[in-house]
């Protein structure tokens, strides 16, 4: 065996053995190391503010404004463009968001542990969908959501992981996939799982069985309609909030296959991605031997459905940390999986199981903690090979959503997008020096 | 040309061909679309034909 094929295999071995455990809650300044007051991490490689697109640069003036920095939208802009913000991406710092994937300071952020390897890795909350700041939206409705979340959300799950003694996201990843979900655009059964699991301690959480709180509600009814005649406990609006959206697992998930990632990264010699992620402006990719070097061209907008009234012409190119899921073998790797999201994202189900097929083509392993039933049962498709994926002209296949171009709008639609072949070509020029 | 080998290429004439195309998958499509029994397979030329290309992948073995 070849020192680049030893190098691959432990890299696979690592990121297969990780055990991502959410174990906690916490401030992103206070958690999350090196994170400080005038850092805003995003989704993607790194960009300057000039160069952000309409749904990042939204998603900043909001995270701004909910953070405490800026009152309004005039003045989150100038401080935005001051020079006086920094501006990261979220993996420098072991963490993922979907979409704009923006973590401001004082943002609440999912833990994981990694209790195989060690470490943590960090996700912001999924705030669901339509207009939401992780689409560039950021008007009075996204923000009384975003101070919910921080401030009732977060508090009522924090005290119910720790009740738990933590969640196993990998064991509900493997179940998920048994059960129709891709683990990136199809989560609905992640997220009931995750539900099942959490909703005992959320339950039995001191600020749980609290009525009256200081935080301003959000409207639940179209969840619950019986919240219009009697003023719920925090905890079951907890539970009926992460019922109303099916993405509530989604960023534990992320910020778990993060963890499986950083596992393989940085091994010498190593051709495996470590790192896949898109800005809006530029698709990245990272490669386990080439260490925290950048490989980036334009990102492409994704092919798709579109919801009533948007078109292509709407989109923006591609955008979020969310591609993480591919890189570690679920999301359009495990697409065979999930047939029916084919609803969601266009085609037949046929092609399902085609992109799964083709990532085979490209990957080093099959998954042995991920499997497909309608496949045989056979592991998904694992650790991406920079050389194959030159060698064989086939690139990754991922499953996205789509954001409008402007910023407010939020989600249009949902499909496929490829990666620039560049980026893979410039890794493995580097990779030969 | 030996007598078999006469007799099948007529039996592309009276039974009609079956057909694995390689590459452009257009060429699949288009006899799909006239009922003719056609397998596609995946090809591209290794490293999309870039000989620099592939000596960096020999390289990288």
């Amino acid at each position: 065996m070849s020192k680049i094929d030893q190098a691959n295999k432990k890299a696979v071995e690592r990121m297969m053995s990780s055990r991502p455990v959410w174990v906690d809650i916490g401030r992103a300044k206070d958690v999350i190391p090196g994170m400080k007051d005038n850092l805003i991490l995003h989704a993607g490689p790194p960009i300057t503010w000039e160069n952000m697109s309409g749904p990042l640069r939204g998603a900043v003036i909001g995270g701004l404004i909910h953070d405490g920095q800026a009152r309004n939208e005039e003045e989150a802009r100038e401080l935005a463009a001051s020079g006086d913000i920094e501006y990261s991406p979220c993996h420098h710092y072991n963490s993922v968001g979907p979409m704009a994937g923006v973590t401001t300071p004082n943002q609440m952020v999912f833990i994981i542990e990694d209790k195989e390897h060690g470490g943590y890795t960090f996700s912001n909350m999924n705030e669901g969908y339509g207009k939401v700041l992780r689409y560039g939206a950021y008007d009075e409705e996204v923000l009384t959501r975003l101070r919910w979340l921080d401030e009732v959300y977060a508090t009522v799950l924090k005290e119910a992981v720790k009740l738990a003694g933590g969640i196993d996201i990998k064991s509900i990843i493997a179940q998920a996939l048994h059960m129709g979900d891709d683990g990136h655009n199809r989560n609905r059964a992640t997220t009931s799982l995750f539900i099942r699991e959490i909703a005992p301690y959320v339950v039995e959480s001191e600020f749980g069985r609290k009525r009256d709180y200081d935080t301003p509600r959000i409207d639940l009814t179209n969840t619950c309609p019986a919240f219009k005649d009697h003023k719920p406990t925090a905890a079951a609006e907890v539970l009926a909030f992460m019922h109303s959206n099916d993405l509530t697992a989604l960023n534990a998930i992320m910020a778990s296959c993060k963890a499986m990632a950083l596992a393989a990264h940085g091994i010498e010699g190593c051709s495996i991605v470590s790192t896949m992620a898109r800005n809006g402006t530029e698709f990245g990719i990272r490669v386990s031997g080439t260490g925290d070097k950048w490989f980036t061209a334009p990102c492409e907008t994704p092919k798709g459905l579109y919801f009533s009234g948007y078109s292509a012409d709407d989109a923006n190119p591609d955008i979020g940390d969310s591609v993480i899921t591919e890189t570690v073998g679920i999301g359009g790797f495990a697409m065979a999986a999930a047939p029916a999201i084919v609803n969601f994202i266009g085609g037949k189900p046929s092609m399902a199981y085609e992109a799964t097929n083709e990532m085979y083509e490209i990957t080093i392993v099959e998954n042995k903690n991920f499997n497909i039933p309608a496949l045989d049962f056979k592991g998904t498709p694992t650790g991406i090979d920079i050389r194959k994926v030159v060698e064989k002209g086939i690139l990754p296949r991922i499953n996205t959503g789509i954001a409008h171009k402007e910023p407010g709008v939020g989600q249009i639609g949902a499909g496929i997008v490829l990666p620039p072949m560049e980026i893979f070509v410039e890794a493995l020029k580097e990779l030969a020096k | 040309m030996s007598k078999q080998s006469l007799a099948n290429v007529q039996k592309i004439f009276t039974d009609g061909p079956r057909v694995i195309n390689l590459g452009l998958e257009g060429f699949a499509d288009s006899l799909k679309t006239k009922e003719v029994p056609v397998v596609h397979v995946l090809w591209k030329p290794p490293a999309m034909g870039d000989e620099s290309l592939l000596a960096l992948l020999d390289k990288l073995k």
